[in-house]
């Protein structure tokens, strides 16, 4: 039997301490999407409780279709999402369909990447740049960076199609490329 | 939302450039041919999000939620037994307000009945109870 089984029979038969297991293996993807969608940390943990509460409710109805993670992924982004429609924030960009033009962005680059990174206010304008990218770009872009899950898990949790989800990828660190190339004069 | 087209070759070509950097910077793979600039991305994009959970949440959220379900579960049996103790409250009310016309409609009707259980009627009473005597006597004595 495998462990997602094992957690969740065990919290349906109301074991001691089961749910808080289940609670704190998962916690930090539910931050991870929450933090990237709402970036208010207080509305972050509110939501974060929203999330567990509502997989208590429901985890009798989850199937093992997917992984207990991707289930659990799908509540968090759901509760995120409908915060931020609630408070009318733009979840996309409009243009999201318009590419850079890649013969202005060069491949190649004459600088040096550890020095790059020791520069602090360089990492520091990465990040905010990172931090500018509508909703649901950053969101993705730390599901497939940070928790390190494959694009076909990220659709199971986003609800969207594996090619857009690739193509959000691709042109969210293009821009974060061409900022790098641009902004902070590092010569591409 | 929106779905967006597929990646042009060269776009597809930017994407592997982008891929690879990730290997790279995962330790997957060696580090050839792979413009800075994209590494400083994959690495910039790995850097961990501070986790900003209070101590203790997850057996703070683990109470809350059984608390909670607790409580869904007692609801049911609370309405039910409101509900009796408004249908009994409603039969007593009934009772007390119309009563003395019920028992008064019932009496009226009370002389009609000897004509019910002479005759034909009482026979066929009889008939009915000893036809099912000793089936209720055997079904009886079967359970013993």
């Amino acid at each position: 039997m495998n462990a997602d089984r094992v957690l969740v029979e065990a919290v349906l038969a109301r074991r001691a301490g089961a749910f808080e297991r289940l609670v704190a293996e998962h916690q930090g993807l539910c931050w991870h999407i929450l933090q990237r969608l709402v970036r208010h940390p207080e509305d972050t943990r509110e939501l974060c409780q929203e999330t567990f509460l509502r997989v208590h409710q429901y985890l009798h109805q989850y199937r093992y279709e997917s992984a207990l993670k991707s289930w659990i992924g799908r509540i968090a982004y759901a509760v995120g999402l409908r915060h931020l429609e609630k408070k009318q924030v733009p979840l996309l960009e409009s243009d999201t369909g318009e590419a850079t033009d890649l013969a202005l962005l060069q491949e190649s680059d004459g600088f040096d990447l550890e020095a790059a990174w020791a520069d602090a206010q360089l990492r520091e304008r990465l990040h905010a740049a990172i931090d500018a990218l509508p909703a649901v770009q950053r969101t993705l872009l730390t599901l497939y960076h940070l928790d390190e899950l494959a694009i076909p898990e990220i659709a199971q949790i986003c609800g969207l199609p594996a090619g857009t989800i690739k193509s959000h990828l691709f042109r969210s660190r293009l821009r974060l490329r061409e900022l790098l190339q641009n902004r902070f004069g590092v010569s591409a | 939302m929106t779905t967006l087209p597929p990646l042009s070759p060269e776009q597809e070509r930017e994407w592997t450039l982008q891929q690879r950097a990730i290997d790279i910077e995962g330790g997957r793979a060696d580090a050839e041919n792979v413009p800075a600039s994209y590494r400083l991305v994959a690495r910039a994009l790995r850097e961990p999000l501070p986790l900003g959970l209070p101590d203790g949440f997850a057996r703070r959220v683990a109470r809350r939620a059984e608390r909670a379900a607790l409580l869904d579960a007692r609801w049911p049996q609370r309405w039910i037994v409101v509900l009796l103790l408004v249908l009994f409250a409603l039969g007593v009310a009934g009772l007390v307000l119309e009563g003395a016309g019920w028992l008064a409609g019932l009496l009226a009707t009370l002389p009609s009945l000897p004509r019910v259980v002479n005759g034909w009627g009482l026979l066929l009473l009889l008939g009915i109870g000893a036809a099912h005597w000793p089936l209720g006597r055997g079904a009886s004595s079967g359970k013993q």
